[in-house]
């Protein structure tokens, strides 16, 4: 059975390209536009892996990871964090919110998979 | 005010009664109070100098200060067209900055569905020629062809071998003709002695009945050979027939084994040149669909680069969008600070350094960090390599 994954992004064409990119190497995928959103999508499903954007309206990726870790069926789901935010302070609060890998937009298919590889 | 103009008039009254009544008083009284009068009427003419230079002055002042309310009253409603003239170009410009975000949002959405299907489609076409699949399928085909080929092969030498054994059915044929050739010439010499038998037989009796009854024995003898030389001919002739019948029916055979193997040799030719056209034909057509496949591979590759490619620039959306966003909300820092300065008025400038800082601490791309002068915390920001805590 394929391993599953959740894309947060409050941009349609991010979740679209990053929901394609994963779908072509045979993962399964649910999407969401925010953290409010995710939070609601995670229904007690399990996910292998959560792919977030940081800066989203209603609710900000951070503060999505901080109530995720809180959850726990989700405290040890990996999080990467896919964003155009490249500052290190940025990257140091995802760290301490349970974030265990960064990338920043754009991101190249190859280099993403790579990553799902890893972290899924 | 009040008391000059009295004074003025109780002098001329004065004067006036007394020029009148005509009384009996000197006439320098007369003078004098005419005197007195003319001296009040300058007096109170120099007092309503002053007092006019005074209503001047103030005059002056009172229209100067209406000049300087008109004049501010002037700067105001100017301030206030400039004021709206500028939020005005700014709502503008905030407006087409949403109608611009809205439609690179609504086209880059587009794009991206159009995209996944388009690359939908291309991945249900490249998974029929994958590499592995395509090389497996080709390995497949290659292995059928060299067993079609060995298969070809060994029924060639088979063939050849059972043409091998045609010469040796014909020559066997040709043996047994030979043979019979020889048995015919044994059998015309059986025959030929049987009748040298019988001659002598036939000798044998004049001379036995010559001896008269001494030789009637062998007059008996003599009879007896020439039967036996008889049967000999006999058997000499029916050995002579029967060769020469079994060499007609050997003829026959020969001449039937050759034209078999002969059409059977035609046959084979024809085949092993079929065959030999046939693979040919498939070695050429696998040949053709390797060239194909390698063609195909290659466009493969080339798609597989173009979609990430496509995949890594359709991501401009965001950014642009993230951008525009921020751009709005400092328009609207703008507008604030224009709608707020009627303070400018009264001379004090509004502080808008923060509106700046706001551009800094909404920054989230390089591009705008670069613009506002700032530089993100981190070494390499866009080196597009994932970074594990």
């Amino acid at each position: 059975m394929s391993k599953s994954i959740l894309v947060v992004d409050d941009s349609p064409s991010v979740r679209q390209v990053v929901g394609l990119s994963l779908k072509n190497a045979g993962y399964q995928v649910v999407e969401a536009e925010d953290g409010m959103k995710a939070l609601e999508a995670l229904d007690g499903r399990r996910f292998h892996l959560i792919i977030s954007d940081v800066n989203m309206p209603i609710m900000d990726g951070l503060s999505f990871v901080k109530q995720l870790k809180q959850k726990d069926a989700y405290r040890f789901t990996p999080v990467l964090m896919l964003t155009t935010e490249s500052g290190d302070d940025m990257k140091q609060a995802g760290k301490a919110a349970g974030v265990k890998a960064w990338l920043v937009k754009p991101f190249k298919p190859d280099v993403l998979l790579s990553a799902v590889s890893k972290l899924a | 005010m009040v008391i000059r103009r009295f004074l003025f008039l109780f002098v001329l009254s004065a004067g006036i009664c007394a020029l009148l009544i005509e009384a009996p008083l000197s006439s320098a009284l007369v003078l004098a109070l005419a005197g007195v009068a003319l001296v009040s009427l300058f007096w109170l003419m120099e007092l309503d100098h002053l007092t006019a230079q005074s209503h001047v002055s103030t005059l002056c002042e009172l229209r100067e200060e209406n000049q300087t309310l008109r004049a501010a009253q002037i700067n105001e409603d100017e301030f206030k067209a400039y004021e709206t003239g500028l939020v005005d170009s700014l709502s503008y410009i905030l407006k087409t900055l949403e109608a611009c975000q809205t439609d690179i949002d609504k086209s880059g959405n587009s794009l991206s569905v159009n995209f996944s299907q388009m690359h939908q489609m291309l991945s249900d076409v490249s998974e029929s020629i994958d590499e592995s699949s395509v090389n497996a399928r080709h390995n497949s085909i290659t292995q059928v062809l060299r067993g079609l080929s060995t298969a070809f092969s060994d029924l060639w030498q088979k063939l050849e071998e059972a043409s091998r054994h045609e010469h040796q059915v014909i020559g066997a044929l040709e043996s047994i003709d030979n043979r019979l050739s020889s048995l015919s010439s044994s059998s015309a010499e059986v025959t030929k002695i049987a009748e040298q038998i019988n001659l002598l037989a036939l000798n044998a009796a004049i001379e036995a009945a010559r001896a008269g009854e001494a030789g009637r024995g062998f007059s008996v003898v003599a009879d007896e050979v020439r039967v036996l030389a008889n049967r000999s001919a006999q058997v000499g002739d029916s050995i002579d027939r029967s060769v020469a019948q079994f060499s007609d029916t050997i003829d026959n055979l020969s001449s039937m084994v050759k034209a078999e193997f002969a059409a059977a040799r035609d046959s084979r030719e024809a085949l092993k040149s079929e065959l030999d056209s046939l693979l040919a034909d498939v070695k050429g057509g696998l040949t053709s669909m390797e060239n194909d496949t390698q063609v195909l591979l290659q466009t493969q590759s080339q798609v597989d680069h173009a979609i990430a490619d496509v995949t890594y620039h359709l991501q401009f959306q965001d950014r642009v969008s993230q951008i525009l966003d921020h751009l709005m909300l400092t328009q609207r820092d703008l507008i604030g600070v224009i709608r707020r300065s009627h303070s400018f008025v009264d001379g004090a400038v509004p502080d808008v350094r923060y509106i700046r800082q706001r551009c800094i601490e909404r920054a989230t791309t390089d591009i705008e960090r670069e613009l506002l002068g700032v530089r993100a915390t981190a070494g390499n920001p866009s080196s597009n390599e994932v970074e594990f805590f």
